[in-house]
């Protein structure tokens, strides 16, 4: 087991260019996560890997081997999948032995290997029912128990969990992942669901329109966005225009003294700045404060979540959504009134026009 | 680049190719180049088109093979959509007994149903000689009106199987929300359910008006002077054999051409079905009470009972007594001693072709649906719409092209069991592709990924996964195939000779002699034989109907 490497990965179908030169190191034993919406690429790129798709350039290399030059088949590469392509027509334990059949391995160390793989996704005791007496979830540990007991040099999930409902999402989630540590295999894990990767990666790579935006660990990815794409896909995020006259700073529709620290810190031109709901806070009166902007509006509704309330705040020319611990009910804000917040700098986030994002840089 | 090595699946396409190629295309290309030539200076010419466009006799076989093909289309349709709704919206018992009854009525062949006719209203018919007795007289079944009822006894069941599936995919709710917005139940029916089950009725219609019309046997049994183009086309091909067949030729490319158009419509119809509702909760039947209760009974069971009698009169006749070919009163297993005793190799010979039919079928037609449904591509459209074809050309358009490609070298084949064997194979080909398509579109694509991801070949995991996983399918088809092979009756009737004899062909030459006796036995075995096929084929495939269409 080594490193993968993925070097200028292109794919197009027909004409319609699907990846775009994709560059990734994935190291050993990590759990990596391509995250972003349908269509960007990510299914195609993990297909790629697999073997299912041939890439138009570029290579990909399992330390010094070169994995795209052999068919599928020889990769010793495991996969589990969406729709879980559990064999119908065979038992659980014939399924989890499948791919030990085609290896040739002893029928003695075929069964001892079954029922390991068995014990590590808890499917003890089901080995002679067929998939049809399987609920989703069961399904789901069958396909990831055949996948590892082949001892694969890699583990690749296609969104192995977005046909689940809720509750069993979360639990499984963290069944792979506890197993992925202690099995220690390289894991190229696919979703769309950002709390799922932010929850089990090691590092997250947000891809958007056939390209990798930004590869880090999920603190980084949620605190630190490196494109506007990638504060917005993650989590979620206010976004507020603005633009630097040089004589005047307009936020939304408002002017901006050019005395506030806030335009130092910002460049020429059009722009935008983002935070994210939690980080506002409310606070009393509208007394500036240098090491954040503070600003008035009316709270349009509030959406009471028990643990927190979520209000929406009208401004001049744009919205805020502000996230707030709950405060006694006497100070619940109500709709129609105005409330004044704070936009701490450290929070803020600059978003260029070119989709490049970053921290606010003091002056 | 070349990078995953060699593909199995190419070599496959480029040999379903040839083979339709050789044995689809090349033979069709006979008939049509055949029409072109002249048949005494052997030159291109339109001689043969103008011949017919000049013939009297052409001109009544192409008219009254519209008026067969709209009579059986409007007979069946009036049948088969009453039967459907009377059993959709009303609880009737029996469900199961009308469902069997339809479906004998179905895979009986049609020169069966023809021939019963014949053995109760022919001229000297049971029905008729008991009901002269009796001072009443009713015209024979001979001619125009005979043939329309044949076709709509006999094709009722298509339009029954097909609109009572599309009045069961329609949602009960449709109806209950006209209810409660206040519109009375006819209305209800007519302009809410009706227009949704369209598309199933115009297709079904369509599709009775192509096998009306590509019908040979029961016009030629039944119709005495009321000829349709392929039987025209029969006797054109009989009276100009030895020499080039260009008349016959001629009349099998307008037959091809008309039968286009109206598989082509068929198709179009059936596309636009596009009312599916996600949710489907079951429509519950009313039950039938009171008068009108009995007339639902009453109707319903008098069309399955009318539809089911050429099959029930072929297994009585064929226990009467006979003296020669003349029924005499009482019972005896005469007729079988006879077949029995003289007539095994029409039996073994239905047998043997229709099995080896049956092999390739399965083979080509298992390796052509996987092509279809998962390695689409230029080739496989092509090939796919390749296929379309054998459902334009009648059974015996098909027979006058394979016997006039084939006479001569280098595959004269003509005479030998092998010809009947192939007619029967690229006929039914297309069939058993598109249901094993089907079949495979209903399973995911994962299913072989995962197979090849754990370390098996794409060829290993076809055969290991996707095989087995579709075989109760491909032996419904298989056993349906079979079927449609033992009733095959056109294409033979022009390609056996005799030591190839079939039994259609056998009990179509009976009939003719009028020996009813044989005929009724024979009758009698073969439709044994469609049953237990049909039944373990409806076993098979999980007691789906659609696999009888």
């Amino acid at each position: 087991m080594s490193e993968l490497h993925i070097l200028s990965v292109t794919k197009q179908f027909g004409t319609v260019p699907v990846l775009h030169g994709i560059d990734l190191v994935i190291r050993q034993g990590e759990f990596f996560t391509l995250l972003g919406p349908s269509g960007c690429g990510k299914t195609t790129l993990l297909r790629v890997l697999a073997g299912f798709l041939m890439p138009d350039s570029g290579s990909v290399m399992l330390g010094r081997q070169r994995l795209d030059l052999l068919p599928a088949h020889q990769r010793d590469i495991g996969m589990v999948f969406q729709d879980y392509a559990v064999f119908p027509h065979l038992t659980v334990a014939e399924n989890i032995g499948f791919g030990l059949k085609a290896r040739s391995v002893s029928s003695a160390q075929m069964r001892e290997r079954v029922q390991e793989a068995m014990q590590m996704v808890q499917l003890d005791g089901l080995a002679d029912r067929l998939p049809s007496a399987l609920s989703g979830g069961q399904q789901q540990r069958v396909g990831l128990a055949r996948a590892i007991a082949i001892r694969p040099q890699l583990l690749l999930m296609d969104e192995p969990l977005s046909n689940l409902d809720a509750k069993l999402r979360t639990e499984l989630r963290d069944e792979i992942r506890d197993l992925q540590k202690r099995l220690g295999i390289t894991t190229i894990y696919v979703t769309h669901d950002q709390e799922e990767a932010l929850a089990v990666s090691d590092r997250i790579c947000v891809m958007n329109r056939g390209r990798a935006e930004q590869t880090d660990d999920p603190f980084t990815i949620y605190s630190a966005p490196a494109t506007r794409f990638a504060a917005s896909f993650v989590g979620t995020m206010n976004f507020i225009p603005c633009d630097n006259h040089g004589a005047s700073l307009r936020i939304g529709q408002d002017g901006l003294a050019q005395t506030h620290a806030l335009q130092g810190m910002c460049p020429r031109g059009a722009f935008e700045l983002a935070i994210r709901p939690e980080h506002i806070e409310i606070v009393s009166g509208t007394d500036s404060r240098p090491d954040g902007y503070v600003l008035q509006g009316r709270v349009e509704k509030t959406v009471y979540l028990g643990r927190e309330v979520q209000i929406k705040l009208a401004l001049n020319g744009y919205s805020l959504l502000v996230q707030t611990p709950v405060p006694s009910r006497r100070n619940l804000a109500r709709e129609g009134d105005r409330i004044s917040v704070w936009l701490p700098f450290a929070h803020l986030v600059m978003c260029h026009p070119d989709g490049r994002a970053g921290a606010l840089q003091p002056s | 680049m070349m990078r995953q090595g060699f593909d199995v699946w190419k070599p496959i396409s480029g040999g379903l190719w040839l083979l339709l190629l050789v044995f689809l295309v090349w033979p069709l290309s006979s008939v049509l180049v055949g029409s072109f030539i002249d048949n005494d200076s052997g030159a291109w010419s339109f001689s043969n088109y103008l011949d017919l466009w000049q013939s009297r006799a052409f001109h009544r076989a192409f008219i009254n093979t519209f008026i067969a093909g709209f009579g059986g289309m409007a007979g069946a349709l009036v049948l088969g959509l009453t039967l459907a709704v009377l059993t959709s919206y009303w609880s009737v018992k029996g469900r199961g007994l009308i469902q069997t009854l339809a479906i004998l009525a179905l895979v009986s062949p049609p020169f069966i149903g023809a021939y019963a006719w014949i053995v109760l209203f022919g001229a000297n018919g049971s029905v008729r000689v008991f009901l002269r007795e009796w001072g009443m007289t009713i015209p024979s079944i001979y001619g125009a009106g005979g043939v329309i009822l044949v076709f709509a006894f006999k094709f009722y069941p298509y339009v029954y199987l097909i609109v009572s599936g599309a009045l069961q995919a329609l949602n009960p709710s449709l109806e209950e929300a006209a209810e409660s917005l206040g519109v009375p139940p006819w209305q209800r029916f007519l302009k809410i359910s009706l227009p949704m089950i369209m598309p199933a009725i115009l297709g079904s219609a369509l599709l009775t008006f192509v096998l009306s019309i590509a019908d040979f046997g029961t016009p030629r049994l039944i119709g005495r002077d009321f000829n349709v183009l392929a039987t025209e086309a029969f006797s054109l091909f009989a009276s100009e054999i030895g020499g080039h067949a260009g008349g016959a030729s001629a009349l099998s490319v307008i037959l091809i051409a008309t039968s286009s158009v109206f598989v082509l419509l068929q198709r179009y119809a059936v596309r636009s079905d596009l009312y599916h509702s996600g949710l489907v909760k079951s429509r519950i039947p009313k039950p039938a009470s009171g008068f009108g209760g009995l007339m639902v009974y009453g109707l319903a069971y008098l069309i399955v009972l009318c539809g089911a009698i050429p099959a029930l009169t072929a297994v009585l006749f064929s226990f009467r007594k006979t003296s020669g070919p003349v029924f005499q009163p009482g019972w005896s297993l005469q007729s079988y001693e006879k077949i029995l005793s003289s007539l095994t190799t029409p039996i073994i010979n239905t047998l043997t072709y229709s099995g080896a039919a049956v092999c390739l079928i399965v083979m080509a037609g298992t390796l052509l649906g996987y092509l279809i449904a998962r390695r689409r591509g230029p080739s496989t459209a092509a090939l796919d719409t390749l296929l379309m074809v054998p459902y334009l050309v009648p059974g015996i358009v098909m027979g006058i092209a394979l016997v006039t490609r084939f006479n001569v070298p280098p595959l004269a084949i003509t005479g030998t069991g092998l010809i009947i064997v192939l007619a029967v194979f690229v006929r039914r080909l297309p069939y058993a592709s598109r249901a094993v398509a089907m079949a495979l579109r209903q399973l995911s694509p994962s299913l072989e990924d995962a197979a090849i991801s754990l370390g098996y070949k794409p060829w290993q995991a076809f055969t290991r996964v996707t095989v087995p996983l579709i075989a109760p399918g491909i032996m419904a088809g298989a056993l349906m195939s079979f079927v449609t092979a033992m009733n095959e009756l056109s294409a033979s009737l022009v390609l056996y000779v005799g030591g190839t004899i079939t039994m259609p062909v056998r009990i179509y030459l009976s009939v003719m002699d009028g020996d009813y006796g044989t005929a009724s036995a024979l009758a009698t075995v073969l439709l044994a034989l469609t049953v237990i096929s049909v039944a373990a084929a409806f076993h098979l495939s999980g007691r789906k109907q659609s696999v009888l269409l």
